[in-house]
């Protein structure tokens, strides 16, 4: 313990104290416009399809997880190294996973579309905590926010060094203003054009280019929905149209009335799968994201670190346990209930 | 006033059960992995799964408490 204020430690730590201080008192960090749906991005348009930044950041994801496994494969031999040693220790670990879970032939069925997920999900998790997330975009004054999606807070801006940042004085727009915007968009509107305003009240919003992928509902909606499609189709695979027979008439019981209920409730309950693998993606993720937002705003520096950890957990804990819903909504979906096999 | 105090109440109110609930899960996966560390993993695994369903509620109170502070309720305002 004496050794820890020595020498090169405690110049370390009053180094960091010193920045600590510093940060609290002169860095000031605005806080980032929270918003539900995802940011268009301005100008990036193809052929009438409008980017938005968490579409960015689902590509970004997918190019990750893409290159990683083709640079994995690239020198392939009998004693691994490097990536593909990784590659082969993730496989390993989880095949025997869920070979504990499904069984054998089940787990190695399933695998691909296990790790698919987990990768994916777990890279566009990642991704958010790399600098540059949330904080490069595009500049653009206030109006224009309101009028694409409601904000009605922006920032000053200061240059330094050609970079334009927003600063902390906060310009709110006043009830008469908005309804001149609302006038003036719809005008803009009206005529195809695109909304700029004529005088700005050097409020400015900005817009990341990025954003985490899981913070839009599309992605996880979409993801649930998929997994939840495919858990049929490998039930109807499995056991033809006789699959159905669970939201119909199973045979559980053997008393009919009964039996008509568990049938209904099996049917709300494959609805009820897609909500909650989507919501709870999302929600993890996004309510993740505000409270790194929240954390730099309050102090800039040392403060978000150990939420960034938090973070880094998160992240991986969502991507798993959504890869492993699906699995094991795989493996409802290929099991007949139990009345099926006794009488 | 309302507004503010609704998303908190959503979120406040929501996360009570669930982390009761989380609470007494990790009390019983622990204490069945002191009394059987040879099966700890298994246990480990059902336990972050069952983590994972209590969540969920918490997690719908949240997006309650999102939509409540950022889309709104209609006829609030």
């Amino acid at each position: 313990m004496r050794k820890l204020f020595q020498g090169k430690n405690l110049i370390l730590i009053i180094g960091v104290l010193a920045a600590l201080v510093i940060s609290v008192l002169f860095v000031k960090v605005p806080l980032p416009t929270i918003l539900l749906p995802a940011e268009k991005i301005p100008g990036l348009k193809i052929g009438g399809f409008q980017f938005t930044n968490t579409l960015i950041a689902t590509l970004l994801a997918d190019i990750t997880v893409l290159v990683l496994g083709l640079l994995a494969v690239r020198k392939m031999s009998d004693v691994p190294d490097g990536l593909q040693n990784l590659a082969e220790w993730i496989f390993e670990a989880f095949d025997g996973m869920l070979t504990d879970i499904g069984g054998k032939e089940k787990a190695r069925a399933w695998l691909p579309t296990f790790l698919t997920i987990l990768l994916f999900l777990l890279f566009a998790n990642w991704w958010e905590l790399v600098p540059g997330f949330d904080s490069v975009g595009v500049i653009e004054p206030v109006e224009v926010a309101y009028a694409n999606s409601g904000v009605t807070r922006g920032y000053g801006i200061s240059e330094f060094a050609g970079i334009t940042t927003l600063t902390k004085d906060q310009v709110i727009l006043d009830k008469e203003r908005l309804g001149e915007i609302e006038a003036e968009a719809a005008a803009a509107e009206a005529a195809d054009k695109e909304y700029h305003p004529e005088e700005t009240t050097g409020g400015y919003v900005l817009t990341p280019f990025l954003r985490a992928a899981a913070t839009d509902l599309n992605l996880t909606i979409g993801l649930a929905f998929f997994v939840v499609l495919l858990s049929h189709a490998i039930g109807v695979r499995k056991m033809g149209l006789k699959y159905f027979r669970r939201f119909a008439m199973p045979v559980i019981t053997g008393m009919k009335p009964i039996d008509f209920f568990v049938g209904i409730l099996e049917f709300i309950s494959e609805f009820a799968k897609i909500i909650s693998l989507a919501f709870r993606l999302f929600g993890n993720i996004f309510a993740g994201q505000v409270l790194l937002f929240v954390m730099s705003f309050l102090v800039a520096f040392l403060l978000p670190l150990p939420f960034m950890g938090l973070e880094l957990f998160v992240g991986f804990m969502q991507a798993f346990v959504f890869a492993i819903l699906t699995f094991i909504y795989f493996e409802q979906a290929t099991h007949s209930h139990a009345g099926d096999e006794h009488h | 006033m309302i507004e503010i105090l609704a998303p908190g109440l959503a979120i406040g109110l929501g996360a009570i059960g669930p982390g009761i609930g989380i609470g007494l899960l990790v009390m019983g996966a622990l204490q069945a992995m002191g009394r059987n560390p040879e099966v700890s993993g298994e246990i480990r695994t059902n336990m972050i799964l069952g983590i994972v369903f209590a969540e969920s509620i918490a997690i719908y109170a949240l997006v309650v408490a999102l939509l409540l502070l950022f889309v709104g309720a209609p006829g609030l305002q």
